[in-house]
């Protein structure tokens, strides 16, 4: 099986392809991965890894804990959800060392739904990543949320034939994951706090920095990119095209239709919703507004009819020293 | 040309064709129902050039195998049926060289890439709709992991990818990832200019 080097671009295809289709009288082979030789095709591009984030924009991906969740919001327009044990708003209040789920219930969950499911994997604990792409998950989160595994390493993402998701506070972090392999970048925000002030901080960072590369010539970008420690040629790309080189989307703290339009507003291309939603006094009314408010984010009155009558919203928390659980920025 | 997704989108004047372009099939239908443009849609797609792919493929089709639980909304522009996931999870997701039939330089193979893609199982010919013409099939090794009886057969609708049926397209994969411009212009060539100048 010919799997290519990824490398860390958006996806190019228009090389030059030497190899024809094989012939038909190929007799078909017992295993599929077999006939997939046959057939001459590339598993775990960067091109499908990338292009299934792409897929995702304008959507909104929602933690679940169990089957019933993930249909409340399957139901409700969401275009991905994340299998988790527990919400991050959990977490933070029981404290302990958070990991991988069970394989048992991402299993449920994937049977209860038609689409992609992504699971959390602790920073740097490279097996649990094996697991859960052995298991058939869609898209691994190395997440701050759960304890981290390694203080120095994160995954090499690049071995793994499904993407990555990663958190990110400024250009420079979401630029060295994306250079590891990461496919898809969120803001890290501050999850399970149903504040909203760190994700717009880590937003407004990126975009900044990103604006103030776009000006700068050849030189300034060197001495940039060591600044932010960023890989050069990711920092180039970025500022060519004044937009993260991969997909972005907001995390951590999101709890309301309007909190989700503000994010799209700052320039994420889509929402995840973690504690936000389960938390709520009315999941699946909440989870169908805030799919519909990252639609219809540009337009205040259907955001104002949106946000009508959803029953109590999950209790915030300041984010200030006493924060129960510790910053999972940092991480 | 429009495309259309998630996106919002709360209006559907003016434009002659429209591009049903990828995310979830599930999140397009519930977000089209809730803004009241699926009748519209439907309407819309009865007469004028629409290309869908990926999940927009899905909303094409007349039926869907392996729905969400409950069933899901379609347009019923094509008469075929499509299995949804129809490749497995995106861990089998992947790129394949494809011979298109009608593309300018049809012997540059195009890249398809297939992401959760859908794998077409049943076409439906019958003589007062347009006929479906086949522009592209994978090669022959290529097999759904969901097929539970092989591909044996040269005709077998599995191996369709990209199919026309008088002003619609469909393919189960997504030329708009790539910069090869060449499905863009088939379309316009094959489906709207025809149209305009009916």
């Amino acid at each position: 099986m010919s799997v290519p080097v990824p490398t860390p671009s958006p996806p190019s295809t228009n090389g030059p392809l030497t190899t024809a289709p094989s012939a038909p009288s190929a007799p078909p082979a017992p295993t599929r991965v077999a006939q997939r030789d046959g057939g001459n095709t590339s598993l775990g591009t960067f091109g499908v890894k990338s292009g299934l984030a792409q897929m995702l924009k304008g959507g909104v991906i929602m933690d679940v804990v169990n089957a019933d969740q993930a249909r409340i919001a399957e139901e409700a327009g969401a275009c991905a959800v994340m299998a988790l044990e527990r919400v991050p708003a959990d977490i933070r209040a029981e404290g302990g060392v958070s990991r991988m789920s069970d394989p048992t219930l991402i299993k449920d969950i994937i049977n209860a739904v038609t689409i992609p499911v992504m699971a959390k994997v602790r920073i740097g604990h490279f097996v649990e990543a094996q697991i859960v792409q052995a298991i058939g998950v869609d898209y691994i989160d190395e997440s701050e949320v759960l304890t981290p595994a390694d203080e120095d390493h994160h995954i090499n993402k690049h071995n793994y034939k499904i993407p990555f998701v990663c958190g990110a506070r400024n250009l420079g972090e979401a630029l060295r994951r994306i250079s590891e392999g990461a496919a898809f970048i969120r803001t890290k925000g501050e999850a399970g706090t149903g504040n909203v002030v760190e994700a717009v901080r880590h937003q407004r960072a990126v975009m900044s920095e990103i604006r103030k590369a776009s000006v700068m010539n050849e030189e300034e970008l060197y001495a940039y990119a060591r600044e932010i420690q960023s890989p050069f040629h990711l920092l180039k790309e970025s500022a060519r095209l004044k937009r993260l080189p991969v997909v972005n989307f907001a995390a951590g703290g999101i709890a309301t239709p309007a909190d989700a339009a503000l994010m799209m507003q700052l320039g994420c291309d889509g929402v995840f919703v973690g504690s936000g939603i389960f938390h709520s006094g009315d999941p699946a009314k909440r989870a169908r507004a805030i799919v519909q408010a990252v639609t219809h984010y540009n337009n205040p009155k259907v955001l104002a009819e949106i946000s009508e009558d959803l029953g109590a919203p999950m209790v915030g928390l300041t984010i200030d020293k006493n924060l129960k659980g510790g910053r999972f920025a940092d991480r | 040309m429009r495309p259309l997704s998630g996106e919002a989108c709360t209006t559907l004047s003016a434009p002659c064709t429209r591009l049903l372009h990828s995310a979830e099939s599930t999140t397009i239908a519930l977000l089209a129902n809730l803004a009241g443009l699926l009748q519209p849609l439907r309407e819309f797609t009865k007469t004028k050039p629409v290309w869908g792919t990926c999940a927009g493929a899905i909303l094409l089709a007349e039926a869907v195998e392996n729905p969400k639980k409950g069933g899901q909304e379609l347009l019923n522009g094509m008469t075929l049926t499509v299995a949804r996931n129809g490749w497995g999870p995106q861990v089998d997701s992947f790129e394949a060289p494809l011979i298109v039939e009608g593309l300018q330089n049809p012997h540059n193979a195009f890249t398809g890439i297939f992401i959760r893609a859908p794998v077409i199982t049943v076409i439906n010919s019958s003589p007062d709709q347009p006929p479906m013409r086949v522009i592209a099939r994978l090669p022959f090794g290529v097999v759904p992991k969901t097929a539970t009886t092989p591909i044996d057969n040269e005709d077998d609708p599995r191996r369709i990818v990209a199919v026309q049926q008088g002003n619609h397209l469909l393919t189960t994969f997504h030329p708009e990832l790539t910069k090869d411009g060449r499905f863009h212009e088939y379309f316009v060539r094959m489906c709207v200019v025809p149209f305009l100048s009916r």
